[in-house]
């Protein structure tokens, strides 16, 4: 098994065709499997753009992006749609549910684009997750009846239920309140310690980024700092 | 599957808009149902009262005027010649006028009436009197009103091939063949009459009717198989105007049932468009999990298959009771419809098919839109 979970190598993004704007200037930069990292940076430094590379929702202008030792420069959209499925699991500031399922359907969800239905064991530990999540009270409510929290909580075990590798989220507590962004954080360590999942969380909040393993502060485009606060 | 679950909830989850939609496509449907069964009753009816008491192919001698000896089983091996021909009935007929000042002319006929009352109904167009059982004869109520005459009266006739003869029958029965030629013409008799009226044993013509009336060619091509030395001659020859009449109405409502589909299928596919702009969050959340673009695009082919298929349903239900309603309403004085509807079940499944696929096609654009929908510019935006 590989030793990063990811693996980054010059990769450069440049938006727009007739006017450029070169938004990451050749990032180099890998990560462990199982750390917790976190990636803070004002807005416009890149940083969700190099989530979104990261997560194959984005593609480099140039470089090469490695998941767990495969290059995912040759897959082709319904290869990286798989890899997505079954190695990332992400969680958006705008906890980004699926309103017309209940929360427990918007968790199974990932693993019925995975297997085409819902197994046994897909139940279990949907149920299993939302337990540890807090939300076995509301876990049959629509997704737009919950409160903010709930949301976030939702979108979090959501993307723990297929068991990726890798966790990416962008400015996951971004839209909570500072009790709820404790909670959320402790509920991300939790996951990481028990379920031995690789972080990449993309925070402005120093407070919380102090909490991680390794904290890289993105400006303009490139790495300014990269801080191991832990060995791991 | 889960295209199908996704695109239910979907569906589901804007109630008003899908019944709308569903209302669209019903109402295209019932149209199709309504036209197409009004147009085929219509059609029929339009056959029944034109050629529905007409010889449908005739055989006759090659020869002008020359006459066919019939033995007594001719007419069954005609019969059994194919199982389409439904009644087949001999006829001896020739020319005559009426002694009167005037001489109208008559078109004497000779028929076995159990046989012949199976192409022209004599039993059900008598309006008084009865089939004749000697020597009486029938004749149209127009040439009755010409003369004059009512039932049990003598009319006296001339013969001019049987060097000016005349002959004297009385008056059986007045019918109405619905034919205005016909019900001043003809002057029907039974078969041994006319044979002794014109010195013979022989018949003119062997007329026959067939179940479907378009498949005449093909009877009539077997028909010249066993009878090498006979001429036929079919309905179509003599109903020009009827047939491009026909044809005149199945265009026209072809053409209507293609405009409501194109206006079903471009309505579908607007509303869907839509929707593909309402769910892109959700499109684009989806794909972030690893739905592929093919999966996501099945999605909205699923919303128009569902959308199709109760759509069709409900075209269906108001199309049958649009029928029912018609055939309750537009009645004639007597309390029949004025056209009799007829409810073709193949008809009407191929328009809920025909709903169905272009529900189907209408989704293909949003397919596409929704497969091209990328992931990066929704959360952007979200």
């Amino acid at each position: 098994m590989a030793e990063y979970a990811l693996k980054l190598t010059g990769i450069e993004k440049t938006y727009g065709t007739t006017i450029k704007t070169k938004v990451l200037h050749g990032i180099d930069v890998s990560f462990k499997r199982h750390s917790f990292n976190a990636i803070i940076g004002q807005s416009g430094s890149g940083k969700s753009t190099l989530m979104n590379i990261m997560g194959t929702l984005d593609l480099p202008t140039s470089g090469v992006l490695e998941i767990l030792g495969t290059k995912t420069t040759d897959m082709n959209k319904k290869q990286l749609a798989v890899l997505r499925n079954e190695t990332i699991g992400f969680i958006f500031q705008h906890h980004y549910l699926l309103p017309e399922f209940t929360a427990l359907e918007n968790i199974l969800m990932p693993a019925k684009i995975k297997h085409g239905r819902i197994t046994q064991a897909d139940r279990a530990y949907a149920l299993e997750l939302i337990e540890f999540v807090g939300l076995t009270q509301v876990k049959d409510n629509p997704a737009n009846q919950m409160s903010g929290g709930q949301q976030q909580r939702t979108a979090i075990a959501r993307a723990l239920i297929n068991k990726p590798e890798i966790i990416l989220a962008d400015e996951p507590t971004g839209a909570l309140d500072s009790e709820s962004t404790d909670k959320v954080y402790q509920l991300l360590r939790d996951i990481n310690t028990t379920y031995q999942t690789t972080f990449l969380v993309i925070t402005h909040d120093r407070k919380v980024a102090e909490k991680a393993d390794r904290i890289i502060e993105l400006k303009d485009g490139r790495i300014e700092l990269d801080v191991v606060t832990k060995s791991s | 599957m889960l295209s199908l679950k996704i695109a239910a909830r979907f569906l589901f989850s804007s109630k008003l808009q899908t019944l709308l939609i569903m209302l669209g496509i019903g109402v295209g449907v019932s149209v199709q149902v309504f036209i197409g069964s009004l147009i085929g009753g219509l059609q029929n009816d339009l056959i029944d009262s034109t050629i529905g008491s007409q010889s449908h192919i005739t055989i006759r001698s090659q020869m002008r005027d020359e006459r066919l000896s019939v033995s007594p089983s001719f007419l069954s091996e005609v019969e059994d010649i194919s199982s389409e021909i439904r009644a087949v009935s001999s006829v001896l007929e020739g020319p005559g006028t009426i002694d009167n000042d005037v001489g109208d002319s008559i078109f004497i006929r000779g028929f076995e009436f159990e046989r012949a009352n199976d192409i022209y109904r004599f039993d059900e167009a008598l309006i008084s009197g009865d089939i004749p059982e000697h020597d009486g004869v029938l004749i149209g109520k127009d040439l009755a009103e010409m003369l004059a005459v009512e039932i049990g009266e003598q009319v006296r006739i001339v013969l001019p091939q049987q060097g000016f003869d005349t002959f004297t029958f009385e008056i059986s029965g007045i019918f109405d063949l619905g034919v205005a030629s016909v019900n001043e013409t003809w002057f029907v008799m039974r078969l041994e009459t006319a044979q002794t009226l014109f010195d013979t044993n022989q018949v003119s013509a062997v007329e026959m009717q067939v179940n479907d009336v378009f498949a005449t060619t093909e009877i009539a091509e077997r028909l010249m198989e066993a009878y090498p030395d006979l001429r036929h001659t079919e309905w179509q020859a003599s109903n020009q105007e009827l047939l491009s009449g026909l044809e005149g109405q199945s265009i026209s409502s072809l053409m209507i049932q293609v405009f409501v589909m194109i206006s079903l299928v471009l309505g579908i596919a607007s509303v869907l468009a839509i929707t593909v702009l309402q769910k892109s969050r959700q499109l684009g959340i989806l794909k972030a999990m690893g739905i592929t673009d093919f999966k996501a695009s099945t999605i909205f082919l699923a919303q128009g298959f569902i959308l199709g298929v109760f759509g069709a349903l409900i075209g269906v239900g108001l199309g049958l009771f649009l029928n029912v309603a018609f055939t309750q309403f537009a009645v004639n004085p007597d309390g029949t419809p004025v056209v009799s509807l007829q409810i073709d079940p193949a008809f009407v499944m191929l328009s809920a098919l025909v709903a169905i696929t272009a529900s189907l096609l209408a989704s293909i654009i949003p397919a596409k839109r929704s497969a091209k929908l990328s992931i990066i510019e929704v959360i952007r935006n979200g």
